[in-house]
């Protein structure tokens, strides 16, 4: 594991108070809307800190991997196209259409 | 055609109208209750409550640019009575979701596994182990995730759709991403 000497540096509660507030601006982050100052205390603190690069490298591909689920238009699993058909006939007849 | 054409061809009655609609948003919709719900003929009702809500709702809409959010406003609403009916008795208060403390400093080893499968297989065991996740989230926080990152609604959207404010939104979508990923991180853990 490598910890920057500057994140090694600081007082473990100074430490422990930086690693929450950049755990809680994580969606933040990745997504670039993380206020410039944050922005530049992580590059100069965790910009080379495997655990927080891991972190943050699983998070983001958290939210592309969710992401992609919306990316298909198949019928989810347990559904066909009969099934999803009788669903919109039973609609259209509900509003007497 | 656009949502607004889509719109307008509603609102005037043209034939196909309305199945041009149903062809843009219907799997998606019933896609969405089904992960809401977590139960098929619940799915099959939300679905369904959605879609006459549509028939007699869409054509007073006057913004092309608020379908999306509308419907999935509808279909928010009905999932969200499901599950007050039928609320199972053990589920995790929001609290629980709050990041926990954390110190990068610590050595404690933090696997990237962000690369992710190349064989096909995996990633559908991947994807599966996705699901998983979401389903075991509380619905308050399921319901945001699936709006903003599976539906691609903005923060904003999101909150309409919800009536909750950006705030809440943008709180709840980072504690269900945090929960995801853990339940990811244990997913790949296991499998290594």
């Amino acid at each position: 594991m490598t910890t920057t000497s500057a994140l090694a540096a600081m007082d473990p509660e100074s430490r422990r108070r930086f690693c929450r507030e950049v755990l809680e601006s994580l969606s933040d982050l990745v997504e670039g809307e993380a206020p410039e100052d944050l922005c530049r205390r992580v590059d100069e603190l965790l910009g080379d800190c495997q655990p927080f690069q891991a972190f943050r490298n699983t998070f983001a591909a958290t939210v592309e991997l969710t992401r992609r689920l919306g990316h298909g238009e198949a019928l989810p699993r347990g559904f066909d196209e009969d099934i999803y058909r009788r669903c919109i006939e039973r609609a259209r007849r509900a509003v007497g259409e | 055609m656009n949502d607004a054409e889509l719109l307008s061809a509603i609102s005037e009655n043209r034939p196909g109208a309305f199945d041009a609609f149903v062809d843009r948003y219907g799997r998606r919709l019933l896609a969405f209750g089904l992960r809401m719900c977590g139960q098929r003929e619940d799915a099959e009702d939300v679905f369904q409550e959605t879609l006459m809500k549509a028939y007699q709702g869409l054509e007073k809409l006057r913004d092309p640019g608020a379908v999306r959010t509308w419907l999935f406003r509808v279909a928010s609403s009905q999932c969200l009575m499901k599950r007050r009916k039928e609320r199972p008795e053990r589920e995790l208060p929001l609290e629980a979701y709050k990041p926990g403390g954390v110190d990068f400093g610590e050595p404690a080893a933090v696997v990237d596994w962000s690369d992710g499968p190349d064989d096909a297989a995996e990633q559908a065991e991947l994807h599966a182990a996705l699901e998983g996740a979401l389903s075991a989230l509380p619905p308050e926080l399921r319901i945001v995730v699936l709006l903003r990152d599976v539906e691609g609604l903005s923060t904003q959207e999101t909150a309409e759709a919800l009536e909750l404010g950006v705030s809440a939104v943008k709180m709840r979508l980072h504690r269900a991403r945090l929960a995801l990923r853990e339940h990811l991180a244990r997913y790949h853990e296991l499998a290594a």
